[in-house]
């Protein structure tokens, strides 16, 4: 079987000397584990001779733009770093290559060093909140940055022309699992009436994918003395901003708003289904709207729901969003009645990519250590793994395929189109 | 041709011109244990390989894609044994098909087939020998000796009756090279610490006798004088009705500007009674295995020769050295009588060869 190629990125340095080899952009909080950072970078071991080189990964809450920034205050809280140097390579910092690695190192060669950042638990993930038309630089939110630079120590001053930034995002999917359907229902009376009025709406389902319509049923028994005249359904983003205190902020995504079967008088029953579909799309124009991370001149879509233990606090996080619906009936000469619906909005969890060719399968199966029965008794442990292949119907063009099967993808440097003073950010 | 050399050189086939890369010529990566193949394991690209190198076609290596960190081929047969960690694996090439698998307890440390149908284990702690037969699983044969620990293991060899069994480690001491064996009988199940770096068995008449003895033969070099040592002996008891082989210890010359240098490979062709020693400076001896007499020493190749094997065509010995070259030396039939009478002055020794190999050229001695 043939596989696809592997998709590589990869970022020089202005002045070409140092080369960062980066297998993804998007790294996946699977809530119980997020996937690792890792590359390598290729360094010219005659520029670099005696310095050091160090790769790190920033997440940094920007809450100011930075070309306001005259007084060299910096809007910008550190949310989560890790450094590494990667050359000399430090023993200490020595693990076992990733498939990834290995196969890189193999293509680029012994100028190659490995790098690995495993994100803590509880990190936040990637948000952007929207730019308002015209605004430059780099937006405001949660962004993680994987730098390589060359320095005396971490903390050294790097030069420009031989750093690399590359933007990349941690991503959160909602864990499948059943969310019971959100449902609510408030009972009003009103001064003068007997009786009251009756709402009760149910969600068709917990938790939506970006794009996916969400079904509001709406139940009404107005058995009050007052007509409602309409309804209106909104979904509203809810975002926590959790800086140096805790603010929210709310803004409608989507607005339904209907007087079909309206005014209901009194006596009257409504049974109806409502669709709202929030999309970015219809909310380009809204400052400050939470977003997922976006990497420059790609598109993204309204922010996920932040998906957090309850017990981590939400200092670290950066930013919380939460969806929910909210239903309003417009009563004439009265007060209006509504009730919201919480929800999760996220991505479907993309298909694992299926492991690659296994070039060292599991060499020991798993077995116990610490067993001593005697070798004659150690009857024929499966093995599953063939250690040699004979199916090479066309041996060399599996070889060829797996020399070059790394899909190179330049982070394209926007210098030309961009002169905003970030030019080097991809 | 007034320059008389009683041995016959060959160059086969140099594995960097059929594809092989020149990093993986080594004892690591590179097994011979037979004159039939080669097994070279290659990292091309993202994939490890296995090549084999048939001799009989050694221009036409065949490639296979493996997951295992060492393969040897049997002797005589297109049957590779991968070994991946503790996992075992037989297959049989033309069958394409799976023969054999275990899983043993221990790591491997040093694997070899020591007959068409035997692979011997060796782990941190015993020897086993797995027999292809069947469902047979490995059979521990002895438990290592402690001479042996902090040595690695470079051969293991049995005698042809399989009762007398081997093991050979070196290790770096000092400014030298030791080699230390453990020699051991199945038959009386013991153990014996040998001082040595290369060995070799064989089964040959001698003399008179009417049955072949069992000889065993072990080089090696004192760290003090700058000499080795041959020694040939009989193990086990005669056989009935012959005459106990008399032990031999001859002197392993080692020219002054090899002071470093000590044995690193022995094969005896039983076909000629003779004994062949490479050094690990590419030096070839060779001897009688009856009288331990040196009948010829040179060098033959400036880079070491890493792996050795029985030349089974020519009765001689076959090598491969760093730098891949497949080199065959054996005796030269024509020359070997000559020489031994005209340049070692020897014509006992040229009459017994020349009875034992059944040649020409001393039919003069029959007239002095």
């Amino acid at each position: 079987s043939k596989k696809a190629g592997t998709r590589v990125f990869k970022k020089s340095s202005p002045n070409g000397k140092l080369t960062t080899y980066l297998g993804k952009r998007d790294f996946v909080d699977h809530i119980d584990h997020i996937d690792p950072v890792d590359g390598v970078v290729l360094v010219d071991p005659e520029y670099i001779a005696d310095k050091k080189v160090y790769v790190h990964v920033l997440a940094a809450f920007r809450y100011g733009r930075e070309d306001l920034d005259v007084l060299g205050l910096t809007f910008r809280k550190d949310l989560f770093l890790s450094t590494l140097q990667i050359y000399p390579p430090l023993p200490e910092n020595e693990r076992p290559l990733t498939k990834l690695q290995e196969r890189l190192i193999k293509k680029l060669g012994e100028n190659a060093y490995p790098f690995y950042f495993e994100l803590s638990v509880g990190s936040p993930s990637s948000v952007t909140l929207q730019p308002a038309p015209g605004d430059t630089g780099k937006p405001c939110g949660v962004d993680y940055e994987l730098k390589t630079y060359v320095g005396d120590s971490p903390d050294d001053k790097a030069h420009k022309r031989d750093t690399i930034r590359l933007a990349i995002r941690k991503i959160t999917y909602a864990p499948d699992e059943n969310i019971p359907q959100p449902t609510a229902e408030i009972t009003k009376e009103f001064m003068m009436s007997s009786y009251p009025l009756h709402l009760e709406c149910t969600l068709d389902k917990g938790m939506y994918y970006h794009g996916e319509p969400i079904k509001v049923n709406v139940s009404i028994a107005n058995r009050s003395s007052k007509t409602v005249k309409k309804i209106r359904l909104s979904v509203r983003q809810f975002a926590d901003i959790c800086l140096f205190s805790t603010a929210q902020y709310k803004c409608p995504v989507a607005v339904v708003e209907s007087e079909d079967g309206f005014p209901l008088n009194p006596g009257g029953t409504l049974n109806k289904i409502f669709t709202l579909v929030p999309l970015l799309e219809d909310n380009r124009d809204k400052r400050g709207l939470a977003l997922d991370g976006k990497l420059k001149h790609e598109d993204t879509n309204l922010a996920s729901s932040t998906i957090y233990d309850p017990g981590v606090s939400k200092e670290n996080l950066g930013i919380v969003v939460q969806y929910k619906v909210k239903v309003r009936l417009l009563v004439a000469l009265g007060s209006d009645v509504a009730l919201e619906l919480p929800f999760t909005l996220t991505h479907p969890k993309p298909i694992e990519p299926e492991e690659p060719i296994v070039t060292q399968p599991e060499v020991n199966p798993p077995q116990a250590v610490a067993d001593t029965k005697p070798e004659t008794k150690n009857t024929e442990a499966p093995i599953d793994n063939n250690l040699i292949m004979f199916d090479t119907s066309g041996t060399g063009a599996l070889l060829a395929d797996q020399d070059d099967d790394f899909i190179i993808e330049e982070f394209v440097r926007m210098r030309l189109k961009d002169h905003s003073k970030d030019s080097s950010e991809a | 041709m007034s320059k008389q050399i009683p041995i016959k050189f060959q160059e086969h086939v140099v594995l960097t011109n059929v594809g092989i890369n020149a990093a993986n010529i080594g004892f690591a990566t590179l097994s011979m244990q037979s004159d039939k193949f080669i097994c070279v394991r290659e990292k091309v690209g993202d994939t490890s390989q296995v090549v084999i190198i048939d001799m009989a076609n050694p221009n036409s290596p065949i490639r296979r894609p493996i997951s295992a960190e060492s393969a040897i081929m049997n002797p005589a047969s297109k049957v590779i044994a991968l070994r991946a960690g503790k996992t075992l694996q037989i297959f049989n090439f033309d069958m394409k098909s799976r023969m054999k698998a275990h899983t043993m307890n221990e790591d491997v440390i040093f694997w070899n087939w020591i007959s068409v149908n035997t692979v011997a284990l060796v782990t941190q702690t015993s020897v086993y020998h797995w027999s292809m037969e069947g469902d047979s699983l490995p059979e521990k044969m002895f438990d290592r000796h402690a001479s042996l620990s902090g040595y690695q293991i470079i051969n293991y060899r049995v005698d042809p009756t399989m009762q007398w069994l081997l093991l050979v480690g070196i290790a770096a001491q000092q400014n030298r090279v030791a080699g230390a064996m453990q020699l051991y009988s199945t038959e009386r199940k013991v153990s014996q610490p040998i001082e040595g770096h290369a060995a070799a068995f064989t089964s040959m008449k001698v003399g008179e006798n009417p049955n072949p003895s069992t000889l065993f033969s072990f080089a090696t070099r004192n760290p003090n004088i700058h000499t080795g040592k041959l020694h040939i002996i009989e193990v086990g008891s005669a056989p009935q009705g012959n005459q106990p082989f008399t032990k031999k210890a001859v002197d392993i010359y080692f020219p002054p500007e090899a002071v470093n240098d000590f044995p690193v490979a022995m094969q005896i062709s039983e076909k000629h009674g003779l004994i062949f020693v490479i050094t690990k400076y590419g030096y070839v001896h060779m001897y009688d295995a009856e009288t331990g007499v040196c009948i010829y020493m040179n060098r033959i190749s400036s880079d070491t020769i890493f792996v050795t094997a029985p030349h089974e065509g020519s009765g001689g010995i076959i090598g491969v050295n760093r730098k891949g070259q497949v080199l065959t030396v054996s005796m030269d039939a024509d020359k070997i009588i000559p020489y031994i009478t005209n340049v070692l002055q020897n014509p006992d020794l040229a009459l017994t060869i020349s009875v034992r190999c059944n040649l020409g050229g001393a039919e003069d001695l029959f007239v002095k």
